[in-house]
């Protein structure tokens, strides 16, 4: 028998959760009991940071992650949360399940993780308090709190926006009005009910969001083919549902938005927005020729179809 | 011994010299902040994580003072029914769980710093060794302050804490 | 095997008085090097992180805020304007002692300073004009256990850490048990004194009470500069902090002269040192409660609990004599460390809301503050006054009773912490 322990940071029912529930349902239905997944979620044994460092040491021995925190370990990562990159959902899974997201997985392993797929937080949108946003022009001077990332934050100062980097939850601080708005996938807005303290959501889906599926390579090593067969399958079956899941949760969760006050702009200006970011690939934080070589493929494959 | 305790003293000297440099850096950079965001209607993206970075070095800085100045609390309930020499050999019994304690700082602190090493902090693309470093570096520091302390009470020059 | 490798060392050494910070982190050592099931680093990992945090950032810097307060001379200010306001009751100068501890309470977050500041003036006063030594003592320990309860709050900001919990709404829940605490100590005070015939200051006056209240304005500006940045949404509590010590600079420096330029290293320093005794324990523990998660001891523990009882109030009942006893025993970081994760994990069971949980966490905490082995409050008072604890501990028997009554009311009639916080939605 064996016993595998799984970290998430987020609470039951979300989205990185049900990708580890339904893990932990497949492999022990699959392995008959053989193999045990102990799932410790709300971060009670670290950050997303921290749970990667436990999964590098064998410490715990896989993680449902988002794709940011990977970007301290391996900058390519960064190229995923390229802004305006997927058009739509379709496209994030064909790239992500075919050649580039194989490689990039395949490029963790020099960071001691052994990536086997991709689930996923889904798009982010933005919501505010302050107006309505159609255009890039409606941005220009809302305080947005945004991720602690130079990405995050370039993407929103280059929009017109003031971002202010802060840790989540901001519940308060958007209720005090100390910021206006945030951005996030939908199953978060719905989650900390924030049509209490917001008012417009625009559908800008300016960056898709993935979680990276990983298991500690200095363990997976130790397991015999069969078995890593069974878990990267069970794995891969589990982001499957999870995606499906969600996107399906989506139009349920707009309604819900709606119905509690939510003022929604679903065809925002998109490619004015994309037109005024195109410089970001030159930024700094691409300067790296392998990252540099990764965005530039990834930028033509996006346009290819 | 002196001489030990000279060199003590000096290294006391440094690192609360280091404390007042960062505490005050520490209620600058917040205070920028705010500043920053009612004055300029901006706030640097670094702030918030210079400031951290401050706390963690200030706790570990800091706690290597306080050790100095004996402050760490602790619970003492057995000392009202020890004779002296029961009291002193419970003395040397703590400096010496203090020691092992410091010296896994020291040990894995330095194999911690040498893990990250590749890993870079997400807003400055600082090296995260270098603030990871604090914890092996004030780890020495307690373990001279320790050694001191232990020298004494072996000596019997304690007093009787 | 580790659970019990875990608590069982650190039984052994709190006994033999380790530095509590160094307990609990050898403890943790032992617990993952003995059964080897995961590496040493680890533990410097939780080090790291336990303290990697931008709301503990509140911690030093309220440290700071109250050591400048203090340093700049409002601590007389506020004992003047406080004689002038509750001077005339019977045992006057104790009513004052009190009074003087909650003015002090809105700037500083710690007890053990809120003591200090306000009984190195006041203790020796009483002593001149007559009070017993001791029950002097026992007036000011209590008075001062009120800081914490009063935001700011060095523990509401840990217990905000450890929940998510919004750290302004918790400083804003406790601002009404505060006064309710305050008032009650006043009552048991006056009534011991009238019994020993400690006579009153001096006859009520409006004028001195505006003419010392002019004096203390600037000082009492700091707790509304906190508090109301924070309430009305201007600040975070972490900012509100930075913001108290610039207000503490101003003041100290500018307006009442009283520190000098070349002060403020010194003044900084003693902040930092007070500030990393706190944050060490914080360290430690989060070693400590990383195990704990992994070997999953706060739910065991909540489910212990729970087949004990699942009556609610019979629950939150248990839940304060836990609280009771490790603040008997343990310092007020730790304690909060070591259990708000099992307290936490019976919240559906105990059907109230987080933020009126951690003001009874809280107010259970500052009455251990007042208990030996291990009360902040009662060692500063007794070092203080040169009495020993034990004289100090008989005094303060009537204090501690009044404040188990209030301690009920806090935790069985629920508006009085969730009005403010629900006025201010
Ligand atoms: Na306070
Ligand atoms: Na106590």
């Amino acid at each position: 028998a064996m016993t595998i322990k799984l970290g998430v940071v987020t609470k039951p029912g979300s989205a990185q959760n049900i990708a580890a529930a339904k893990f932990k349902e497949l492999v022990e239905q699959r392995s008959q009991g053989a193999i045990t997944v102990k799932i410790y979620d709300s971060a009670s044994i670290g950050n997303e940071t921290e749970i990667l460092q436990q999964i590098q040491m064998n410490t715990v021995q896989m993680g449902i992650i988002t794709s940011g925190p990977f970007d301290t370990f391996d900058p390519i990562v960064r190229v995923i949360d390229y802004p305006f990159l997927f058009k739509d959902n379709d496209q994030a899974d064909a790239i992500l399940d075919g050649p580039i997201g194989r490689e990039i997985l395949t490029a963790l392993e020099a960071s001691g993780f052994k990536g086997l797929c991709y689930s996923e937080n889904g798009f982010r949108h933005l919501t505010n308090s302050r107006r309505p946003v159609k255009g890039p022009e409606d941005v220009k001077g809302l305080k947005i709190r945004v991720m602690a990332s130079a990405m995050h934050k370039t993407i929103w100062q280059t929009l017109g926006a003031n971002p202010t980097p802060m840790p989540w939850p901001v519940y308060t601080e958007l209720e005090q009005r100390v910021i206006d708005g945030q951005e996030n996938p939908l199953w978060l807005m719905v989650e900390y009910k924030l049509w209490e303290v917001q008012k417009y959501l625009t559908l800008s889906r300016h960056v898709y969001s993935p979680h990276i599926d990983v298991a500690s390579l200095a363990w997976w090593r130790t397991l015999d083919a069969a078995t890593q067969e069974l878990l990267a399958t069970a794995m891969r079956d589990a982001a499957l549902y999870q995606r499906q899941h969600n996107r399906d949760g989506d139009a349920e969760r707009l309604r819900l938005l709606k119905e509690n006050g939510f003022i929604v702009e679903e065809n925002p200006d998109l490619d004015g927005m994309r037109r005024k970011v195109a410089g970001l690939k030159d930024m700094d934080i691409y300067r790296e020729p392998r990252v540099k070589a990764m965005l530039t493929r990834l930028l033509e494959a996006v346009q290819g179809r | 011994m002196e001489l030990f305790a000279r060199v003590n003293a000096w290294i006391n000297r440094g690192t609360e010299a280091l404390l007042a440099i960062i505490g005050i850096a520490m209620a600058v950079v917040v205070a920028v902040q705010v500043a920053g965001r009612y004055l300029f209607n901006h706030s640097p993206f670094w702030s918030e994580e210079v400031a951290r970075y401050l706390l963690v070095w200030l706790t570990f800085l800091g706690a290597a003072a306080a050790y100095y100045r004996r402050a760490h609390p602790g619970i003492d309930v057995l000392s009202a029914w020890l004779g002296p020499r029961a009291r002193r050999a419970k003395a040397i019994a703590v400096h010496l769980v203090c020691l092992a304690l410091f010296a896994v700082m020291i040990w894995q602190g330095a194999i911690f710093s040498h893990f990250v090493r590749l890993q870079i902090s997400p807003a400055l693309s600082l090296p995260m060794w270098m603030v990871v470093m604090v914890i092996p570096v004030a780890g020495v520091i307690l373990a001279c302050h320790c050694l001191l302390f232990l020298c004494r009470d072996l000596r019997g020059m304690g007093d009787d804490r | 095997m580790t659970a019990e490798i875990l608590l069982a060392t650190l039984l052994v050494l709190f006994l033999i008085d380790t530095p509590i910070a160094v307990a609990i982190g050898a403890a943790s050592v032992a617990a993952i090097a003995l059964p080897g099931d995961f590496p040493l680093q680890m533990v410097i990992q939780r080090l790291f992180s336990g303290t990697d945090s931008f709301h503990l950032l509140a911690v030093p810097l309220f440290m700071f805020a109250g050591t400048i307060m203090e340093a700049g001379g409002i601590s007389r200010r506020l004992i003047d304007f406080a004689t002038a306001l509750v001077g005339w009751l019977p045992g006057g100068m104790a009513a004052v002692a009190v009074v003087s501890a909650m003015f002090f309470a809105g700037i500083s977050g710690s007890a053990a300073a809120d003591t200090a500041a306000v009984g190195s003036i006041l203790i020796p006063a009483m002593k001149k004009s007559g009070y017993r030594s001791d029950f002097a003592a026992a007036v000011q320990a209590s008075g001062g256990s009120i800081g914490i309860v009063i935001p700011p709050s060095i523990p509401m900001i840990v217990f905000g850490f450890l929940t998510g919990a919004s750290v302004g709404r918790l400083f804003t829940a406790g601002i009404l048990p505060g006064l309710l605490i305050g008032l009650s100590l006043i009552a048991v005070s006056s009534l011991i004194s009238r019994r020993q015939g400690y006579g009153a200051q001096a006859p009520f006056s409006a004028a001195e009470v505006l003419r010392t209240g002019r004096r203390a304005l600037l000082a009492l500006g700091a707790p509304v500069i906190i508090l109301g940045g924070i309430l009305s949404g201007i600040f975070t509590a972490t900012e509100s902090a930075a913001v108290a010590v610039v207000y503490g600079l101003v003041v100290g420096v500018g307006v009442y002269r009283r520190i000098a330029l070349r002060d403020l290293p010194g003044l900084f320093i003693a902040g930092s040192i007070t500030a990393a005794i706190v944050m060490f324990i914080i360290a430690c523990a989060s070693v400590f409660s990383w195990i704990a998660a992994i070997e999953e001891i706060p739910s065991r523990m909540a489910a212990g609990l729970l087949a004990l009882t699942d009556n609610r109030l019979l629950l939150l009942l248990s839940v304060n004599l836990v609280l009771l006893i490790a603040g008997t025993f343990v310092e007020t970081t730790a304690a909060l460390i070591l259990l708000v994760p099992m307290i936490v994990a019976l919240l559906p069971e105990l059907g109230i809301d987080l933020i009126h949980l951690g003001v009874i966490v809280v107010t259970n905490l500052a009455i251990g503050m007042l208990t030996p082995p291990m009360g902040i409050c009662l060692v500063v008072s007794s070092s203080i006054s040169g009495d020993r604890l034990a004289a100090i501990c008989r005094r303060i028997v009537p204090f501690l009773l009044v404040l188990l009554v209030d301690l009920a009311i806090i935790t069985y009639w629920p508006p009085l912490t969730m009005l403010l916080v629900g006025v201010l939605r």
